[in-house]
């Protein structure tokens, strides 16, 4: 490669509050269209909005899991554009005293921890949604002014890889606050990216591409390798980067060209007159850091510490807080091993909900009878292969793992007196097969387990079977 | 002289969605907003380096709501003065093309 790449994000988050950023209108995904509007949302002359005390809060959170730093007074301003989206033609948003600032977050690449700088984090009405048809556009205006925080990274990403793994770990921060969905798929985490690049040892920044239509993590990674290659290309061509927005295809994985920018948007931001200043004493903002639950890192460092898990382990149980707190619940509730427990989380569980493309609460499988099941395992009641079979059930059908196993006749016998009572049954009816492993074939004892298994419907415990068949036969 | 030159005064036009039709109406436009700016120049004669920027004409701090739904226009209220809908949405013109 001759060049560096230089990547920054802008990653939007929608905060799940009830209510409007700047009105009492609901704020839910998924209502009919249309139907979560009050007359601020539609524009309507004359309807003033007033901050949501919740929304601010829930920004100041973010902010601070974010390690950012947040201003005593912070402040709303207009951002000027026209789009159906948005009848009132501003948007209400934060320019000069966004509530976060300067904060970072730490991602681990090849091993080593990076830290990425964050420039700001500010509170902001969303827009409507629109579909295009082909000689028309409809608009849905229920996400318009729901509360949505835009979170801009320094440039300080040098590979999509970084890009990737950074917006990993502000998803799984954000999510473990509790305040956001961070869903891609239902527009509550959108994701835009800047990319230039520089010959190395250059100070200055190349002209910069933003890249738009990102719908996933992976196409954020694929949107990137391929634009820094096209940027390289053309460079090396003797042609030049133009600054413009491109968008991502996703079925060629290429870079489109969208538009070019001519010049600088002129958004004309001023101050919202509407709106007053909001004064953030120190002790709102420590009221609202004790809020902030245990962090992914924070998790992650106390399970490699605690529970000596691998790294790796541990990683992957902290990238969403359902899977933590389902492997806490396993570890603290129901006193499982967490080595066992992380195993089958990450293995089984794992497997299922990649497979069928779910999540975990969508599934009837529990901390409580996943743990059961294992301890089933762990005493000799069921074999590994019977587990496997016990957790299919599990995962689709629910109930208790005792219960079931029972249910399905897939108990082991291990009780000593009941395979006591067998072994002795068996070697009654098979007095040549005693003579035979006295005689020194020890093919004998082989037949004389088969015999016991089978009386057993295959439930007695193989391990405990031949213990017992070795005491009884040399009794004899 | 016209402190503002035409092309400027297109741009500001196309911002505000303000059609000019012909160089005619945008004489007459540049002639106005020539006087706007005359009678701003008032201003800039006061000493103001003392006087801090005001944005509100009360400094009124912390006027928050708790977050709390307090009810929606139903969506029919909600379409009733668009001049085009379909599906309990906005129908607008093509906004891709």
């Amino acid at each position: 490669m001759h060049f560096e790449t230089v990547i920054g994000l802008e990653v939007h988050v929608e905060l799940n509050t009830n209510s409007k950023a700047f009105s009492g209108a609901p704020s839910h995904f998924g209502a009919e269209p249309n139907t979560n509007l009050s007359v601020l949302e539609l524009g309507y002359p004359g309807a003033l909005p007033v901050i949501n005390k919740g929304a601010v809060e829930y920004a100041m959170k973010a902010a601070l899991a974010l390690n950012m730093e947040i201003p005593e007074v912070t402040r709303f301003d207009r951002k000027h554009y026209f789009y159906p989206d948005n009848p009132s033609a501003y948007q209400i948003t934060q320019d000069k005293e966004p509530i976060g600032q300067n904060g970072w977050i730490e991602i681990e690449v090849n091993g080593e921890k990076k830290r990425i700088g964050i420039t700001r984090l500010h509170l902001e009405a969303d827009a409507g949604k629109s579909i295009h048809k082909e000689d028309h556009s409809l608009v849905d205006l229920n996400r318009h002014g729901s509360a949505l925080v835009e979170i801009v990274s320094e440039p300080d990403l040098r590979t999509p890889e970084e890009a990737y793994l950074y917006l990993e770990k502000l998803r799984s921060i954000i999510q473990y606050t509790g305040v956001s969905d961070v869903k891609m798929e239902e527009g509550s985490l959108r994701a835009d990216a800047n990319i230039s690049i520089r010959p190395y040892g250059q100070d200055e920044f190349g002209t910069k591409t933003e890249l738009k239509n990102l719908n996933s993590f992976n196409f954020v990674r694929r949107g990137l390798e391929h634009e820094e290659k096209r940027q390289a290309a053309e460079l090396l061509a003797g042609g030049e980067i133009k600054q413009e927005t491109r968008r991502f295809d996703e079925k060629t994985g290429e870079t489109i060209l969208m538009r070019v920018k001519e010049h600088a948007d002129d958004y004309r931001y001023f101050p919202e007159p509407d709106l007053g200043p909001v004064t953030i004493s120190e002790e709102w903002k420590e009221r609202v850091r004790a809020s902030i639950p245990e962090l992914p890192d924070v998790l992650k460092k106390r399970y490699v510490d605690e529970y000596k898990l691998p790294e790796y382990d541990a990683n992957i149980l902290t990238l969403a807080v359902e899977t933590s707190d389902f492997f806490n619940q396993m570890v603290e509730e129901f006193g499982t091993d967490p080595k066992l427990a992380s195993n089958w989380i990450m293995t089984s569980v794992t497997e299922y909900l990649n497979k069928n493309q779910v999540e975990l609460k969508d599934t009837k499988i529990t901390p409580e009878n996943l743990s059961e099941m294992i301890k089933l395992i762990e005493d000799g009641t069921i074999s590994g292969k019977q587990a496997k079979r016990l957790f299919t059930e599990l995962i689709t059908k629910g109930g208790s793992a005792k219960q079931t196993a029972k249910d399905l006749g897939m108990e082991q016998i291990s009780d000593p007196e009941t395979l006591t009572k067998m072994v002795t049954e068996v070697l009654d009816e098979n007095e040549q097969s005693i003579t035979d492993f006295k005689e020194g074939k020890d093919r004998a004892i082989g037949f004389l387990v088969g015999q016991i298994m089978k009386k057993s419907r295959g439930q007695a415990n193989p391990q405990m079977v031949n213990k017992i068949l070795l005491e009884e036969i040399n009794k004899r | 002289m016209p402190e503002i030159d035409k092309k400027g005064l297109q741009h500001i036009a196309n911002l505000a969605r303000i059609e000019i039709k012909d160089e005619k109406e945008l004489d007459i436009l540049a002639e106005k907003v020539e006087e706007v700016i005359e009678h701003s120049k008032d201003l800039a004669a006061l000493d103001l380096s003392d006087v801090e920027p005001l944005t509100h004409p009360i400094e009124l701090f912390d006027v928050t709501r708790e977050d709390v739904v307090d009810g929606a226009v139903s969506q029919e209220d909600a379409l009733k003065n668009s001049q085009s809908t379909a599906d309990g949405q906005f129908k607008v013109p093509n906004m891709l093309s």
